[in-house]
């Protein structure tokens, strides 16, 4: 009778060997996709010290080629049909690409502030509501195109779940909240304008959606107060006629 | 604080701006409130098929613990007699396992097909369903159990649940949820002067906790912390499971040492029962 039970245990333990071994390949892969998608965020927080982007942008542009196909490469080892058996190990990365694809696509769409916009604030004010309307919201589709780069399509597509996306973005527009506080320090009076009605527009996007209790919905209801913060930079600019 | 104000309302000096240059150039606005409405769709569409995976899986699961209840209220003696009366209450609950494969069937499995892509809706659901999977293997397990005394096997439990794909972790965390009943029936059979399950329940239940517990070794790379958990948490109370039924054995073999020493009879045996029954109830309790 207890023999029974080792025997046939045997078969499970199998089936757990193979499974943990996958479960192993892929989180090494993922630790590696990890460092890339680190070193893509500090390029980006460059946009935090630095008056002008576009460098920063670039860099992390270039550097979304190497996490696109370091992404590709994880997600090449996991079997058919399997992608939620093992995609928990991948989210938080998938949610940080997100993040930083928001960001790299709101500063490649928005306008540029010229070299001397401190000085010639008027001009920068009159292009400045066209501009806060060309800042483009990256979608799910654009982020695997910015990962896939120049790679022919002939390859196994990369996937992203919705949920990820969503929460991407969430995580983006703290991010540009943040952001906004700091470009006041370094004295671009004009970009937080901007990032405030790029977020509320985000906001309002987000209001149309129906959400169950899980991390999504706890990660919507802190957009709030990312909201709140944008709103109350945009009123101390204002109140000091700053912008 | 003056700086501090509330969320920006519609008559908002700042809004007005903003609204102004939607005026002027509505694109990016339009195309976001788009992109979230087809987002939006989508979304309610996963939040609707979670919402019927999650009835599924508790209907199955109400429908698996009735049918333990079932199998409890049965006498254990039951399964070593060969009259009609048992024949008659065993081919019932035939009828009641019958009737939880109808449920797995019609509803997690069948919610699975009309889906396009099976395997990945069995995966980015497995989590929602599983309980109610896990629940119709412990009674499988138990059912099985309470016949043979044996263990029901990962291969013999994909067979039943077929076509229906089992899954390994469910397998194993249902059997060991099966862990809890077995000693319930040990512990009760005795309190009824039925001495045997109890020692069959020891040895059973303590080679499946060391074979399960060698086995979480593996698991501990192969599945992802919250599962693993899971596991670990029902380790725990197997292991309090084994120690409540090894607890009726030993006071079984004193009193049975000590009726040999005081000369008593066998026919004292059904007071003994008795008597266990009042302690029996103390260690379920």
């Amino acid at each position: 009778m207890t023999s029974d039970i080792t025997s046939g245990f045997a078969a499970v333990a199998t089936a757990l060997e193979h499974e943990g071994q996958l479960r192993e390949r892929l989180r090494l892969q993922r630790d590696e996709l990890d460092v890339a998608v680190r070193s893509l965020e500090t390029q980006l927080s460059r946009l935090h010290y630095e008056v002008d982007w576009s460098d920063a942008v670039a860099g992390a542009r270039q550097q979304l080629r190497t996490i696109g196909s370091g992404f590709l490469e994880l997600q090449s080892l996991v079997p058919e049909g399997m992608f939620y058996k093992y995609n928990d190990l991948w989210r938080q990365c998938s949610i940080h690409i997100v993040q930083s694809c928001l960001l790299i696509r709101f500063f490649e769409t928005v306008h540029a502030p010229g070299p001397q916009f401190s000085d010639n604030l008027d001009q920068s004010q009159a292009n400045d509501s066209v501009e806060t309307c060309t800042a483009a919201l990256v979608t799910k589709d654009e982020v695997l195109e910015m990962l896939d780069g120049e790679k022919a399509p002939t390859q196994p597509a990369l996937r992203l779940d919705l949920e990820e996306y969503l929460l991407g973005l969430c995580g983006g527009i703290q991010e540009l909240a943040r952001l906004a506080a700091n470009r006041v320090v370094l004295g671009d009076y004009a970009t937080p304008r901007k990032l405030a009605f790029f977020c509320n527009q985000v906001y309002a996007g987000f209001r149309l959606l129906n959400f169950r209790n899980d991390s999504l919905r706890r990660s919507y209801d802190a957009l709030k107060y990312a909201i709140q913060r944008l709103d109350s930079i945009l009123y101390d600019l204002r109140i000091r006629k700053l912008s | 604080m003056s700086l501090k104000r509330p969320l920006p309302d519609p008559t908002d000096s700042e809004l007005v701006s903003v609204n102004s240059a939607d005026v002027r150039e509505p694109e990016a606005s339009h195309t976001i409130t788009k992109l979230f409405t087809a987002l939006g769709a989508a979304l309610d569409e996963r939040l609707e098929r979670r919402e019927r995976f999650v009835r599924a899986s508790r209907d199955l699961t109400m429908a698996a613990k009735k049918a333990i209840f079932e199998l409890q209220r049965l006498k254990s003696s039951l399964r070593r007699l060969r009259d009609t009366q048992t024949q008659e209450a065993w081919a019932k609950t035939e009828q009641t396992f019958d009737r939880l494969q109808g449920l797995l069937r019609g509803g997690i499995l069948k919610e699975l097909e009309a889906t396009p892509a099976f395997s990945d809706t069995y995966w980015q659901y497995h989590q929602v369903f599983s309980p109610g999977v896990q629940e119709y293997v412990e009674a499988l397990a138990f059912r099985h159990w309470f016949k043979d005394a044996r263990i029901l096997q990962f291969q013999a439990t994909c067979e039943k649940l077929a076509p229906f794909p089992l899954e390994v972790s469910d397998y194993l965390l249902g059997l060991c949820d099966a862990s809890g009943e077995v000693m319930r029936l040990a512990v009760q059979s005795s309190a009824l002067g039925e001495q045997g399950v109890a020692f069959e329940a020891s040895s059973f239940l303590d080679t499946l906790r060391r074979e399960c517990t060698r086995i979480s070794a593996r698991t501990r790379r192969a599945w992802p912390p919250s599962m693993q958990q899971d596991l670990d948490r029902k380790l725990v109370t197997m292991g309090e499971s084994l120690q409540k039924v090894q607890d009726v054995c030993y006071r079984l073999c004193l009193r049975r040492a000590e009726r040999a020493v005081l000369g008593l009879d066998d026919r004292d045996e059904a007071d003994d029962g008795a008597d266990a029954g009042i302690q029996a109830e103390e260690i379920i309790g």
